[in-house]
């Protein structure tokens, strides 16, 4: 208690009463041999003294207070408040003009010491603050020094909440929190967000400060104070909390920054890691069949060989050739997986697949009769060429694998609405209808699937139709065999400025 | 050209760093009744062009000692041997800037070797005829007249637009060549639509809708997946 009591004004007007009572009673013993006129000097002296310690009120109380005492006790007639002479009288109104001018520049000295010395507590609060948030190696760990720090600077119990996510209205409470507010507290916390300034000194509630943590432009999240002594915060407290959210905020700001940077960092360089790997082994293993299928196809066309050699060396191209769809394929899934499909979208025209890929992949087909529906007037859609084209060929092989030799394949394309669809129809057994859903999946074979064949095409069918904004659908045809679908947004028709006819 | 060619065999350049291929590809070209000389790297290649004259260059793209597109940049500043690229399957992109760089041809890897033979021997032949002087070109059922602008389809006239002609026109003049899209657009529609793919795609269309009625007969008109289009070859 007479800790709190130095600090309060009460104090300093007693402090003033007890000095001059002292005062007093010395100057009555003084009396005597300095005379009356020379006691208004020593009054003088102790409120010159006194304005160092206490502030300009009590000293003015001490100045009316000693200049009364002087002309009662000690100006002639004495024990009146009275004064004789004209010198007394001068005495007397000089000497509250003087005391009070002196008083007053002294107070204005203290004040300013003792606003300087404001200045550098709270300079150096900040300092340690930003000292101890440098130090700070993650995001959480900025969190919980700044509750800390600003817990023990206080004397305080700190709750911090930052949105939940992002892009986030919603605001949660960090962990480590020593205040968990309840839910109105954390009301009056999501207003002082949106209104972006202090909300404090709400009636009927603790004396709590809740500050938006902002950098200038939307609060980031919310500082929630309550001093442990349950006292509001002086205007000085919130002046320097102020300062610690506005330095939180940056640091929070950084180091957001300094996080995305780390992640776009890690991505690009796995991305070039998977890019290289693919590379690299997509390379080692298409080299050595192209020295296969080369090296076969010279034996074959060197001439000389005999059937049986003729017939063997078929076979290696024919494996040499299956070989190389499997490898194409892997990578194909690889790319996929990875996220490594970047497609070339460009405008396309759909036939122009269809007829391409026939052209390229007929030698798979030629089992079966392959017919072609492309109505004149299909409109152009943008898509990757090469991407599009291998999807087609995925579905037209798996197609002709499916199903028994000499049955019909008939690949189709039309305008359905906003979008284009291609389609793959076979007059073979159909799907499982309890594996349609699944048919698309990585690595999913059906029950009772022929040997052979790796579980990639369908899902590369849809892997590379997804990366160029279209979908796939598998079904059945009502009567028999299976249908495969391969839908493309149609954009807006491209400009094209037709030449004067 | 038969003729010549029983004198003086043509002579290749294959430039690639594996030696197995290097190997089958001397084998299969000799057996062609090519003369073929290797070398291992891009550098090597280079030295052995300055040194020695090459009818025609493969060059595998993928070469370890600088990027192939950038010997071929080089090789293009002072010679105009025709090269046929060896690139891998998805590689389009690369395609597209090996032929923007002055590339003939490509063969996609691992290639048929019936397929590499035949891009070998049009590409020397285009070479040797130089722009083709040849007004008359014959493919199939058409026939144009490149000196009085006439297309005809079985005999029969077919009209065609201003643009459509320059089109097909370009077309003949690289018979048997690929065409990147940008180049095409860039000679037909001007470099400020070279991007357009849009008009190379509507008028192809409309040009296979004249020239090609009959879905059955082999195609005039070849479409290069994401790399352009390629016409086939005058008989």
């Amino acid at each position: 208690m007479p800790l709190r009591l130095r600090n309060t004004v009460w104090f300093e007007y007693g402090l003033t009463l007890v000095v001059f009572g002292a005062v007093s009673l010395l100057n009555l013993w003084l009396e005597s041999w300095i005379g009356y006129q020379a006691i208004a000097l020593v009054y003088l002296l102790a409120v010159v003294l006194l304005a160092l310690f206490v502030g300009i009120g009590p000293i003015a109380f001490g100045t009316a207070l000693t200049a009364l005492a002087w002309s009662f006790m000690f100006a002639p007639p004495r024990y009146s408040f009275q004064i004789g002479s004209f010198y007394d009288k001068m005495m007397f109104a000089m000497y509250f003009v003087v005391a009070l001018t002196v008083a007053q520049l002294t107070a204005r000295l203290r004040a300013e010491r003792l606003a300087e010395r404001k200045r550098e507590e709270r300079a150096s609060a900040l300092y340690l603050f930003t000292r101890e948030l440098a130090a700070a190696a993650d995001r959480a760990d900025i969190l919980e020094r700044v509750m800390n720090h600003a817990g023990r600077v206080f004397t305080a119990d700190i709750g911090l909440l930052l949105p939940a996510d992002p892009a986030g209205t919603r605001l949660i409470l960090v962990p480590k929190s020593t205040w968990h507010l309840n839910d109105s507290e954390k009301e009056f916390a999501a207003r002082a967000r949106d209104q972006n300034q202090a909300i404090g000194g709400i009636p009927g509630e603790s004396a709590a400060l809740y500050l938006p943590l902002t950098t200038g432009g939307a609060a980031a999240g919310v500082l929630a104070i309550r001093l442990k002594s349950g006292a509001e915060l002086s205007s000085d407290q919130k002046d320097l909390l102020e300062n610690f959210g506005r330095q939180t905020a940056l640091v929070l700001d950084r180091q957001r920054l300094r996080d995305a940077e780390t992640n776009t960092r890690l991505l690009v360089e796995s991305e070039r890691f998977g890019r290289t790997l693919l590379n690299s082994v997509s390379h080692e293993l298409r080299t050595p069949l192209s020295a296969i299928s080369a090296a076969a196809a010279t034996l074959r066309d060197s001439g000389g060989l005999n059937p049986i050699q003729e017939k063997l060396s078929g076979e290696i191209e024919a494996a040499t050739f299956r070989l190389n769809r499997v490898v194409q394929s892997l990578l194909s899934a690889a790319r996929i997986q990875s996220g490594q499909v970047r497609p070339n979208l460009d405008w396309c025209d759909i036939s122009d697949v269809v007829r391409a890929t026939l052209r390229e992949f007929g030698t798979a087909l030629t089992k079966h009769r392959v017919e072609k529906r492309l109505p004149p007037g299909l409109p152009l859609i943008r898509a990757d060429f090469a991407l599009l084209q291998q999807a087609l060929a995925n579905l037209l092989v798996n197609a002709a694998a499916y199903t028994p030799e000499g049955t019909q394949i008939e690949v189709s394309a039309q305008r359905q609405g906003t979008e284009l669809v291609l389609e793959v129809c076979d007059d073979g057994p159909g799907l499982p209808t309890d594996q349609i859903d699944r048919m698309f999946d990585l690595f999913h074979r059906p029950p009772g699937s022929r040997p052979g064949g790796t579980g990639l095409g369908l899902a590369i069918v849809k892997g590379f139709t997804e990366a160029q904004n279209g979908r796939v659908e598998a079904g059945n045809r009502p009567e028999h065999g299976a249908i495969f679908r391969i839908y493309l947004p149609i954009p807006e028709a491209p400009n094209i400025s037709e030449e004067p006819a | 050209m038969n003729s010549e060619n029983r004198q003086l065999p043509v002579s290749v350049l294959v430039i690639d760093d594996e030696v197995q291929i290097q190997r089958l590809l001397t084998i299969a070209l000799e057996g062609a009744g090519y003369r073929v000389s290797t070398s291992g790297s891009g550098q090597e290649g280079l030295r052995t062009i300055a040194h020695h004259r090459h009818d025609v260059i493969i060059l595998d793209l993928g070469l370890p000692d600088s990027n192939g597109l950038l010997i071929l940049k080089q090789l293009r500043e002072w010679t105009q041997t025709p090269v046929i690229i060896l690139t891998v399957q998805d590689g389009e992109a690369e395609k597209v800037a090996a032929l923007d760089s002055g590339a003939d041809d490509y063969v996609t890897k691992p290639f048929n070797t019936a397929e590499l033979l035949a891009r070998l021997r049009a590409s020397v032949r285009r070479a040797n005829q130089g722009q083709s002087s040849e007004p008359i070109f014959t493919l199939g059922e058409m026939k144009a007249d490149l000196a009085a602008r006439r297309v005809t389809l079985k005999g029969e006239p077919v009209k065609l637009t201003a643009k459509e002609y320059a089109l097909l026109r370009l077309f003949i003049l690289h018979a048997g060549k690929v065409l990147t899209h940008r180049h095409i657009l860039r000679e037909v529609w001007g470099a400020s639509h070279e991007n357009d793919t849009q008009y190379l795609r509507v008028y192809l269309m409309r040009l296979r809708e004249k020239l090609e009625p009959d879905g059955a007969a082999p195609p005039l008109f070849l479409t290069e997946p994401g790399v352009g289009y390629r016409l086939a070859e005058g008989g």
